[in-house]
């Protein structure tokens, strides 16, 4: 799979996520920004199936921390 | 000194040095001088506390001489990876952006270890601020795996994985956020268990990803990983995180055998893309847990590239916060695969990573289903082993944690053991994962597999 050229990966940038990127970032992305695309697009996919689900709760309530 | 000393159990020291037959000084000397002579070949710590360590081993000597031996770790020596934060040692997190940091306190498993009698020798190296798989440190230099010093450990606890593996320590504390225990013991044939979420306090430990960190042991077998996970369980009210749940005996199954037990086999997703000899050896394995009496199953698990992929962003988005002001302020200060990696992760937007925790939910309550009537899964640990620090495929990247992120989104008991050896001499890992908060039964399954296998009884050639 050939890598994506700068002009490519800046408009991967500007097109999912919003950003200009400089020379410097394009080529320090370069191995990561097409993965990060393609989570976007499977989070958008998946995204329909969610339903009413709440986010996952990892934390916990001052005051309640420890409760089981 | 002798192989057979550095490269006992600590279940099997012990008992000797309950006994008073061996001294703490005896053995911490002998890992030290283990350590002098092997360091300028795997670069596994960033720092030696040679005189502290004797210090402490010669207070434990004189306690278990007056009569006060404190259980199975009180005199043995264990190294501590340099993302612990303690007490009057240096703690650079493997970055330049914490050279001159010496804590006034000791994280929660330092001071844990310390009260349980341990003899710290030591800060390990890891990848820089455990975010990587291969621990090549660009600023300390690169750890070296035992079994092919052109090889890299696994990441990011490296450095304890490569200790724990030459006889330089006993056992030695990782933290996993993605693979960061089991996939550097799976790369130089150890133990390492990442517990539930929740079961142990994380405090003092550098944050990588708030909800995906856990810490825990690497060791060279299962009891001694069951040894330290006791010493380290437990609620800690300065990690809000910890469960206030009664920490059982994690010794108590060992033994007790598989028959009987369903133990789930997830081929797709964990056994794909795989390198053929890590799958022949993992099939070998299951053959194994069948002899011994073990009920093995096709599983249908959810999505398990999804809880891979929620893992990806989750890190990358709490690592971004974590390192915000340091990226702004000191962006010199990391080098250019964390910078690119942390800025990256603020691309991602709010709407992205609440979606992504949604769907962690799910994934959650799905694979708790899934799992019900099942003792355990079992998979490779990695779906590839170690390979040059030069010159790893670019692909490895995501390979190397891919069978182990999942549970750390879903915050699963997990362990990694030996179970065998590519023709080219590089070892495999066998990856046994449990119910919430049954680190027992994890241990049972592990510890009957290491019964009935000798694969830990290797040894590099050092």
């Amino acid at each position: 799979m050939s890598k994506p050229s700068s002009a490519e990966l800046q408009q991967m940038a500007r097109a999912t996520f919003g950003r200009e990127l400089s020379e410097r970032q394009a080529e320090a992305y370069r191995g990561r920004l097409p993965t990060m695309v393609k989570n976007v697009e499977r989070l958008q996919q998946w995204a329909k199936r969610l339903g009413d689900t709440a986010p996952a709760q990892v934390q916990r309530m001052l005051g309640a921390a420890g409760d089981d | 000194m002798t192989d057979d000393l550095v490269y006992a159990s600590i279940a099997e020291l012990a008992p000797r040095l309950a006994a008073k037959e061996l001294s703490p000084v005896e053995v911490t000397d002998a890992v030290l001088a283990r350590i002098e002579q092997l360091e300028p070949q795997l670069n596994a710590f960033i720092a030696v506390t040679a005189e502290s360590a004797r210090h402490a081993a010669r207070a434990a000597e004189a306690a278990i001489m007056a009569g006060n031996h404190l259980g199975p770790l009180h005199g043995i020596p264990i190294g501590i990876k340099d993302l612990y934060a303690t007490r009057g040692v240096a703690t650079t997190f493997g970055s330049p952006l914490y050279a001159d940091w010496v804590p006034d306190f000791d994280a929660a498993a330092v001071e844990r270890l310390k009260r349980a009698g341990a003899v710290l020798v030591g800060k390990t190296n890891l990848h820089e601020l455990a975010y990587g798989s291969t621990s090549a440190n660009a600023h300390h230099g690169p750890v070296h795996n035992p079994w092919r010093l052109d090889h890299h450990p696994g990441g990011s606890s490296g450095g304890s994985s490569a200790a724990v593996a030459a006889g330089m320590v006993y056992g030695a504390m990782g933290s996993d956020t993605g693979a960061s225990i089991r996939q550097p013991a799976a790369c130089v044939g150890i133990v390492g268990i990442k517990p539930t979420f929740g079961r142990a306090s994380k405090y003092g430990a550098l944050p990588l990803s708030w909800s995906q960190d856990h810490v825990g042991p690497l060791t060279r077998t299962v009891r001694d990983a069951a040894l330290i996970m006791q010493v380290l369980a437990g609620h800690d009210p300065r990690d809000p995180t910890t469960v206030r749940r009664p920490v059982p005996d994690f010794t108590a199954g060992l033994g007790a055998g598989v028959r009987g037990l369903r133990i789930g086999i997830a081929r797709p997703f964990f056994f794909e893309a795989c390198d053929p000899e890590v799958v022949a050896a993992v099939e070998a394995a299951l053959e194994v847990l069948e002899d011994q009496g073990a009920v093995l199953e096709e599983i249908e698990l959810p999505d398990m590239a999804a809880a891979y992929t929620i893992g990806t962003i989750t890190i990358a988005v709490e690592g971004a916060a974590f390192h915000a002001a340091n990226l702004r302020d000191r962006p010199e200060a990391f080098s250019d695969e964390l910078r690119a990696s942390f800025e990256l992760g603020s691309f991602y937007s709010g709407v992205d990573y609440v979606q992504a925790q949604r769907l962690r939910r799910q994934l959650m309550e799905a694979t708790e289903r899934a799992m019900a009537g099942f003792a355990a899964l079992v998979m490779p640990t990695s779906p590839v082993v170690a390979t040059p620090i030069a010159g790893s495929p670019p692909e490895h990247a995501m390979l190397r944690p891919r069978n182990t992120m999942p549970f750390n989104v879903l915050g699963q008991p997990a362990i990694s053991l030996p179970c065998g050896f590519t023709e080219a001499g590089l070892p495999i890992g066998l990856q046994i994962v449990g119910h919430a908060f049954d680190e027992a039964g994890v241990l049972r399954v592990a510890e009957t597999y290491e019964r009935a296998t000798d694969w830990h009884e290797r040894r590099p050639q050092l």
